[in-house]
This record gives C-alpha cells, structure tokens and sequence, in this order.
C-alpha cells in the first residue's frame, strides 16, 4: 500500500491509495471521497439516462406526429369510402328516375328551338328588298332570275335583269348607274308595336298586311297595322292587371276600354300607325297623363299605341314665328346594303331585246344585303327605299311588276339594237 | 477490492455506452422511419385531399342535378346526406313539392300553357279520359302525375302528358327523332293550308350529325320546288315560314316563269333532336398529380 501525493494544480491535491485516486481540497475544506472511476460510471449512466430520456422523447414524438398522420391519412381513407358510397346513391337515385330521359330532352328541345329561332331566315322579305331596290320611273328594270344565299357571311342576292330606260336612248347605262347609286340610300326599319302603357304587343297579334299582301297604308297619313286586340295573349296590359278569374267578357269589356276599335274581316281590331301622326299626337294628349302631348319635340311617344322603331328616330323644331313644327325622321344605322354603291356588283352587261322585242340593257348583278333584314327575331321588317322609289310592300301585284320574261342578245343582223340608240316600236 | 469495484465499475460505463449506442441507433431507426412514414403518410394525405375534393365535387354536382332536375325534394344543405337520399322516391313526388325545377317547370308551366295548349291537335283516343268520356284536362293529367307510386304509374301519366297536354307542341316544333317521313307530312299539310299540291316532295337525303348553332342538334335538308301563280307561291312560302316545325331556308333560286308563275327553286333545313340523356364520366386522379 503506497501513498503518494501531488499537485497537478494549486486547488486540488490527489492521493493515491490502493490504486485508487482520492482528490482532497484543502482550502475550500472539501473532501471528494468518490473515486475517478465511479465517477466516469455516474457521468456514463447520467449520459446513458440523458440519451434514453432524449431518445424516448424523439421516438415519442416521431411515434405520435406519425400516429396524427397516419390518422388523418387513414380517416381520410374513411372519408373517401363514405363519398364513394353516396357517390353511388346519388348516381342510383338520379338514374332511378324513370322520367329522366323525357324531361332533358324537352329541355333540349326548348333551347334548341330557341337556337333556331334566333338564326332563322326569312327567304320572303327577299321580295321586299326587290320592291325597295327597282326603280319603277319612267326607266324600268326588270328582273328575270334571281337566286339568293344564305351560306355565307352575309347574303347575297343574284339576279338577272333588263333596264329601260323608257325613252330614247332606251338602252341607257345611266339607268344602270342610277340604279348603282341608289343603294347607298336603302335602309331597313324594324321594331316592336306597344299599347298605350308602352308595352310590347306581341307580333302573332298584329296585322300588317291586306288579303293581297300589301302593307296597310293611307296615302297622306302613312304605314299602320291593326292589332287584334281581343287576341288570346294579345293585350299585355289587360292580361296583367286582370285577374285570372275574371271572366272573358270582363276581360274583352277592360282590353278595348280607351281604344278605338275597327272591324277587319269580322274581327275586333285597333289601328295603330307605324308612321308617327307628328302633328296630331303633338297636339293631342292623354287625360291620365296630365295633359302631356303624346308626342314631344325630342321624338317621344308615350300615351298612345305605337311603333317603337330600332333603327328611325324622329324629331321636332318648334318654329318661333308660325308656332308650327318642322319634323324630321333619321335612320343611319340601318343600312340594308352595307357596302353602299359598292354592295352592287355589275357582273356582265350587253344590248338586247326583252320579252315584248324592246331594246334594253341585259345585265347580271350581284347585292350583298345586310343579314340583320332577314332574322326572323327582328320583327315586323320593312325595306325602306328612297322617296321616288315605289312604296315597298309584298303586294302580289308588286311582285308581278318586278319581274319580266328574260331578254335576249342583240341578234347579229339587228343593228337598231346593236348601235343602242333605236326607238322601240312602242 | 477496490480493483474489482473498478472493474465493476469500468463494466458499468461499458455497458452504460452500449445501452447508449443502442439507444442512439434505435431512435435513430425509429426516426428514420418515422420520418419515412410522415413523408409518405403526407403524401396519402395530399392525393386523399385531392381525391376528397373531386368526390365532394361530384357529390355537389349531382346534388345540383337532382335539386335542379327535381328527381327529389330540395336538400336541407347544399348537398343531399345519406338520409335524405333514402327518403326519395323520384318515380312518386309531388311536383308542388319541387318548386322552381325542371321537373316542375315542364309539368307546372309548360303544360299546362293555354297558349301553348289553343293549337289545334288532331283527335287522339289515348287523349280521352274513360271517366268523363271527354278529353284528359290538364288538371286530371297532373293529378295522375301527382299521385304516381312507381315508375310504371309514372311513365303513364307522363305519357299522357306529353302527349295530350301543350307539351304534345314541342316534338311537333322539333322532333326527337330524324323521322323524314314526319318531315314530309308536315310539309304536306303546308301546302294543303296554302290549296297548293306540288308535284314532287323529297328530303334530300342529306343530313347533318350536328349544326353551328344549338347542342344535340340535327338538320336534314330539303329541296323545294314551288311553281304557282304568285300568290299561291308567297302564300306557300308564308306558310312555311310561319309553320311551327322551322325549315330555315339557306339557298334559292327564284324564276319568273311568264304568266303570271312564279318559279322557286329552295333548299332548306329542317331539325331534330337525338333523344338526351345523362352519362356519368369517371376521373381517374393519379398520387403523381398531387403537387
């Protein structure tokens, strides 16, 4: 047993007993009496703890963060179980429906028609735009053929025709270029008739032309239309004011009350004008409306059945002097041939002979029309041609005017046709 | 003694370093794993998300097509649960119970639509009520319709429906079938209207799967030929114009033929409609979609 002391430091003297290494402190009166080695076995088993303690809390808490996603992962799995069943109920129940292929092709039908009537063409007011585009002055043109089509961008009308020029030179291409030029001034107007209350009336309920297919006209007062006023579904205001109960007599007795009816062709009706009565509606006035004109200077019309145009515009200056009104109509958007002069294009023309021998001009033409005037949603069309054209209509009688058998070339030996500038026979 | 004490002792740290080097690599593995597991559990959570969102799509979207259809009543949600769903009966409702549906709407509205309804209808003996001996009213259809109990009640009534009340117009206007030979009557029955006989009649055989305009929409074409006095022939031409079934007239060639005829040459389209239905699409999400 050997004892031996030393100082590796000045605070702590070391002893050394049996091997072992005892610390003695001296000055601060303190004896460590725990061996070096136990004491690395206390600083291992704390490390030792320390590192389980650390260890179980990661593993703990990887465990649980797990757990949590694992969790959610899994009830997530539960979820999506659950929607794919009532995924499958829903589908079941839907398809149970034995109606089901019935009422969604009756909604089909009824969009579709609506598609279609939004895109429908009427090949009828083509007549109207020949009433409107041939002179019918002294000089004549008549039209032999004429194919229109609808395919393209906008239609087109193809014709061929014969000009006269009614007097010597029958064979005039100033007939032609008068003709050319008169495009640029054709218009279209539609619209909607309202009553009184400036409700529109519906357009199955107005009648606008005679038995014969001519507009319904008045020489010095214009263009009006008889609205079947007792029509089923024809009076918008009567309809809504009435009661569902009351009784049909109630009803006719309420729809015509303050308007003056007619009787057309057995049937109750009401003349309203297309063409506004400037004067007498600036003049005359409604009771219920506090004594306002029916129509003021800016071109409001109120008070009274009328036409509310989409395309005319009227108005009025007062003249201070005389007091009386000068008025005017503007229609400038409504080109019914929007390229003008240009919208006609002269294809080939040469001299010739019409159907009765006359000399007259032979050519073929081509009129781009604007596509709005054949939409049948565009309602109670009309083509509206220069003042000294004729009033245009679908008068059957019209119809017949425009028309002519087709001419024929000059033939070769006749020269009176040939030179252009002989007298007809007639 | 005091040697086998620090033996004892050494083999005590020993020990205490290897219980740590175990326990070092154990949470080490179980970290490891569990950071493994996180990532692909998130990445479970991300594609479920994604395929929770298309099923509660879907779930909202066929509730909108029942709830809108009106196959039953409105749910108390937005979208129908599981219970509501068993208390359905679609073949059995009362349409005042579904208000503002499509359902409800054809049944309510269109049918019943006195304008609709004052277009003359040919004589129909399904149209008779045994009962009274008189036509169905609208009223008597919808009370049949009403208390429908299943579905072969219900295909019954709405028969019924659709063929004797305003509804029975719709087909006449556009058919859910091509039926060419329809076509032609409807045509016919034009031109008896307008004391015209033509000499000839035939679609043109050509037809079209679909249109520029409307869904599910198809055309045939039509060549007419009317040769008449002028009037007989604008008086033909309204009437086709004004005919309920539309002809949408896309060429023509018009002639003046002397004494007064007048010639027109036109082509038109006529349409119908292929029967519709619902059809179910199946979306396939894939886990390489979810970012």
């Amino acid at each position: 047993m050997a004892t031996e002391f030393r100082t590796p430091s000045g605070d702590e003297i070391r002893a050394k007993v049996d091997g072992l290494v005892y610390k003695i402190r001296p000055v601060h009166s303190e004896i460590n009496l725990v061996p070096d080695v136990k004491n690395d076995a206390i600083k291992a088993i704390k490390a030792r703890n320390l590192t389980f303690f650390i260890c179980i809390i990661v593993a703990s808490v990887s465990f649980a963060i797990t757990a949590i996603f694992a969790s959610i992962a899994f009830g997530q799995q539960a979820v999506t179980n659950g929607n794919k069943e009532t995924i499958a109920t829903l589908s079941k129940k839907l398809f149970s429906y034995s109606d089901l292929s019935n009422f969604l092709t009756i909604k089909d039908q009824l969009s579709n028609l609506s598609a279609i009537s939004q895109n429908k063409i009427l090949l009828s007011r083509a007549f109207n735009i020949l009433s409107a585009t041939i002179p019918s002055g002294p000089d004549t043109i008549a039209v032999s053929e004429f194919s229109i089509n609808f395919t393209g961008t906008a239609p087109t009308i193809t014709f061929d025709a014969q000009a006269n020029a009614g007097q010597p030179p029958y064979i005039d291409y100033n007939v032609l270029e008068a003709f050319k030029k008169s495009m640029a001034y054709l218009r279209y107007d539609y619209g909607n008739y309202v009553d009184r209350e400036g409700k529109t009336i519906p357009t199955y309920c107005i009648i606008e032309y005679d038995l014969d297919g001519t507009i319904l006209s008045d020489s010095s007062k214009g263009v009006y239309a008889y609205w079947l006023i007792n029509g089923e579904g024809c009076n918008p205001s009567a309809e809504q004011n009435n009661d569902t109960e009351s009784s049909e007599n109630n009803i006719a007795a309420n729809t015509t009350t303050g308007y003056e009816t007619e009787n057309y062709n057995g049937q109750t009706v009401v003349r309203i004008w297309r063409t506004p009565q400037f004067n007498d509606w600036y003049k005359d006035s409604a009771p219920e409306n506090n004594a306002e004109p029916y129509m003021d200077l800016s071109g409001n019309i109120s008070g009274v059945a009328h036409f509310v145009s989409k395309c005319t515009t009227y108005s009025g200056v007062k003249n201070a002097a005389t007091g009386s009104v000068d008025w005017k109509s503007e229609n400038e958007s409504c080109l019914l041939i929007p390229g003008g002069e240009n919208g006609l294009k002269i294809g080939s023309s040469s001299n010739g002979r019409d159907g009765a021998g006359e000399l007259v001009l032979r050519f073929s033409a081509i009129i781009t029309i604007n596509q709005e005037f054949f939409k049948f949603v565009n309602p109670h069309m009309l083509a509206v041609a220069p003042s000294d054209r004729r009033n245009v209509t679908d008068s059957y009688i019209q119809i017949q005017n425009i028309f002519g058998a087709p001419a024929s070339d000059c033939a070769a030996n006749d020269a009176q046709c040939n030179n252009g500038n002989g007298e007809n026979d007639g | 003694m005091a040697k086998e004490v620090a033996i004892s002792k050494r083999a005590k740290i020993s020990q205490a370093q290897q219980y740590l080097l175990l326990a070092v690599v154990g949470t080490s593995f179980l970290l490891g794993a569990a950071i493994v597991l996180i990532n692909y559990f998130q990445k479970m959570i991300a594609f479920n998300s994604e395929v929770i969102a298309a099923e509660d799509a879907s779930i909202k979207k066929y509730s909108d097509v029942i709830k809108g259809i009106g196959v039953c009543k409105k749910p108390s949600g937005d979208v129908y649960t599981n219970e509501e769903l068993e208390k359905c009966t679609p073949d059995s409702i009362d349409v005042s119970a579904i208000p503002g549906t499509l359902r409800a709407n054809i049944i309510n509205n269109i049918a019943a639509n006195e304008s609709l309804n004052s277009v003359p209808k040919e004589a129909d003996s399904a149209c008779i009520n045994p009962e009274t001996n008189k036509n169905y009213t609208y009223k008597e259809m919808n009370e049949l319709y009403n208390k429908a109990e299943n579905s072969e009640e219900l295909a019954k009534a709405s028969t019924l429906i659709r063929v004797c009340s305003a509804l029975r117009i719709i087909p006449d206007a556009l058919p859910a079938s091509k039926n060419e030979e329809a076509l032609l009557s409807s045509l016919n029955k034009i031109f008896i209207i307008s004391d015209w006989e033509p000499s000839s009649l035939r679609p043109t055989g050509d037809s079209n799967s679909s249109t520029q305009f409307g869904t599910n929409l198809n055309s045939i074409s039509v060549q007419l030929q009317i040769e008449a006095n002028t009037a007989t022939t604008i008086r033909v031409l309204n009437n086709i114009e004004r005919s309920i079934r539309d002809f949408n007239i896309t060429s023509a060639k018009i002639e003046w033929g002397g004494d007064n005829v007048l010639n027109i040459q036109a082509r038109a389209n006529a349409y119908y409609t292929s029967k519709s239905s619902l059809a179910e699409t199946t979306t396939t999400i894939k886990p390489g979609d979810t970012k």
